[in-house]
């Protein structure tokens, strides 16, 4: 979530990533945390991967 | 339980959710801001299925490409593409194996459905076993994308591209619940 709002940031994007807020409705479940933690990692993985000049946020 | 069962659970069961062969009609997604399952079935192995979504204000989603955790389908792995405006230019590897070209300023996230093994995961509401690529969520901006989905060795068989997490079944359930036997045990 970090990395995304301050990626939007910097590129003067407004991405809704309400889903993935702590209170999102991808966090609805056990299963859905597992669900959203591995969706989140693997995206996270493509941005630090594909993309560069990412904000500081995206590093960790 | 992971990722497939949730968003099976939460996916509206809309048209998206025939089987749909041939691969010459894209699925226009209406409402690309609630989930999906989008079913597909490779007869002839040469098919492109599409699935065009737009949006018109930036959006963060999972994507997810399954296929039923049989004998039959262990080397079945069928890729997937989300093409579209502000996604990075993908790997020379990745751009060789793309049914298609990009479009001229687009790029692509593409999932080469090479995880070894892959995760194989319970889905509760179709009650099958699914070998999974793995959700990743992607940070989409305003535009129009396309969701390739293709069989890179001309292998035969289902498929589910799961995308999206809000739920919404206003739509009704596309038929699904009239021909389960389809789709689930």
């Amino acid at each position: 979530m970090a990395c995304a709002i301050a990626r939007d940031a910097e590129l003067g994007l407004e991405t809704d990533v309400a889903r993935f807020d702590a209170a999102g409705d991808c966090w609805g479940s056990p299963a859905g945390q597992q669900l959203c933690d591995e969706a989140c990692d693997n995206g996270l993985t493509f941005l630090r991967e594909r993309y560069s000049a990412l904000p500081p946020e995206c590093a960790s | 339980m992971k990722w497939p069962t949730l968003l099976l659970l939460a996916l509206p069961f809309a048209q998206a959710h025939q089987p749909t062969t041939g691969g010459e009609t894209a699925l226009v997604v209406d409402d690309p801001y609630i989930s999906y399952a989008y079913n597909a079935s490779f007869v002839t192995g040469e098919e492109l299925f599409r699935v065009e979504l737009t949006y018109d204000r930036g959006f963060s989603l999972p994507f997810e490409l399954l296929v039923e955790d049989r004998p039959e389908n262990q080397a079945f792995r069928p890729m997937f593409a989300v093409v579209g405006p502000g996604l990075p230019t993908p790997s020379a590897e990745e751009l060789e194996l793309l049914p298609e070209a990009l479009p001229d300023g687009e790029g692509a996230y593409v999932d080469l459905n090479d995880d070894d093994p892959r995760a194989s995961i319970f889905e509760g509401v179709m009650r099958r076993v699914y070998l999974t690529t793995g959700p990743v969520a992607l940070l989409l901006q305003p535009g129009e994308y396309e969701v390739w989905i293709w069989s890179p060795e001309g292998d035969l068989g289902d498929v589910v591209l799961g995308f999206g997490v809000e739920e919404d079944f206003s739509g009704g359930f596309g038929g699904l619940f009239a021909d389960w036997s389809t789709y689930a045990y």
